[in-house]
């Protein structure tokens, strides 16, 4: 009896702790939002903790929503053609041409969009596993977007075999000279 | 009474003629061994690197994208960046905001070049007062350039304090 008493007595004190925690918790969550404090600026970077957060999250969340995508054969060059003409009207502004280190739109947004006329800065074996799993994370991007940094979901005006063009063309980007760039991004 | 005080308006007279020679020699050593603190600096590469800081302190941000290698690799704080895209598109901001709202002064810098090859090294003072924190400290730093395609660029940065 005593046994049950006490035992019930330590539960509660556990249960008031843990209701004080979330209390103070969900009390700091609403003093940080309402207070203003954080700094929202695209021109003020983050705290390298909050950096690597932000990072690690979007890089696992893509990864692992883009595990099951099918990548079809990219070799075509006809593919390159359309993905050409995409990549210049939709994403140049953005991830530059080749030769190119930054435009207004690279300069101005937070997190900066990557240079993709630039080798990927993997530093892992270039084997066919890890080109595919690129080539997966790519189209899920494009089709999806990224919440809150300014990659659109062009999946909502664009078809997968288009986005699929893109995804080709970007696996050829870091190869192409601007006079080539230029060529294959010209419009009939 | 003037005659008893010739010998001592002679003696302060040497006194003060050695003084003035000992001074003279003084500044002498000291601006010697100032001028043997910044080797190099003139050089085409010894530029760069000033170029490189100026642009951080100004906040250039395209200045200081344009005199990195794209496969640049940066030790800093304990932390590697493996390109100038990675450093251009975090690091460097905050190194720009930090660099803008202090003081920084050169106490010494040494480029050697060897061919398409320069090395940097540098010493610098900052002061002044970031984030409501009070900041004095000397810092160093070693940068390697390689001549890339008639440009000098920089390929290897290490920053400690």
């Amino acid at each position: 009896m005593l046994g049950d008493f006490l035992f019930k007595g330590k539960q509660m004190k556990i249960i008031k702790l843990l209701s004080l925690l979330i209390a103070l918790v969900i009390g700091t969550a609403a003093t940080v939002m309402y207070s203003g404090a954080v700094d929202v600026a695209a021109d003020e970077p983050h705290s390298d903790l909050v950096y690597w957060l932000l990072e690690k999250t979007r890089e696992n969340s893509i990864k692992k929503a883009s595990q099951g995508i099918e990548v079809p054969d990219l070799s075509d060059p006809e593919l390159l053609l359309t993905g050409g003409t995409d990549y210049e009207f939709m994403c140049s502004s953005c991830h530059l041409k080749p030769g190119q280190r930054e435009s207004d739109m690279s300069l101005g947004l937070y997190p900066v969009p990557p240079n993709l006329s630039l080798p990927p800065e993997s530093h892992e074996s270039q084997e066919h596993g890890d080109a595919v799993q690129g080539d997966r994370k790519n189209f899920w991007v494009i089709k999806h977007g990224i919440k809150a940094s300014g990659m659109p979901a062009w999946g909502k005006t664009h078809d997968d075999q288009r986005i699929w063009a893109m995804v080709a063309f970007i696996k050829r980007l870091p190869t192409l000279t601007p006079e080539q760039y230029q060529i294959l991004t010209a419009i009939d | 009474m003037i005659k008893s005080k010739i010998p001592m308006l002679i003696v302060c007279l040497v006194v003060v003629f050695c003084g003035n020679v000992s001074i003279a020699q003084d500044n002498e050593h000291h601006s010697g061994q100032k001028t043997e603190m910044f080797i190099g600096v003139d050089s085409p590469a010894g530029k760069v690197v000033m170029q490189f800081h100026l642009a951080l302190r100004t906040s250039d941000k395209i200045t200081a994208r344009k005199l990195l290698a794209d496969d640049v690799l940066i030790f800093e704080g304990g932390g590697v960046e493996r390109s100038a895209d990675e450093y251009a598109h975090h690091h460097m901001l905050s190194d720009m905001k930090y660099l803008a709202a202090l003081k920084s002064e050169s106490l010494e810098q040494n480029v050697k070049v060897m061919g398409n090859i320069a090395v940097s090294m540098s010493r610098s003072k900052t002061v002044g007062t970031y984030k409501e924190k009070e900041r004095n400290y000397e810092s160093m730093e070693t940068m390697v350039l390689e001549k890339q395609q008639g440009e000098w660029k920089i390929v290897r940065i290490h920053w400690s304090n």
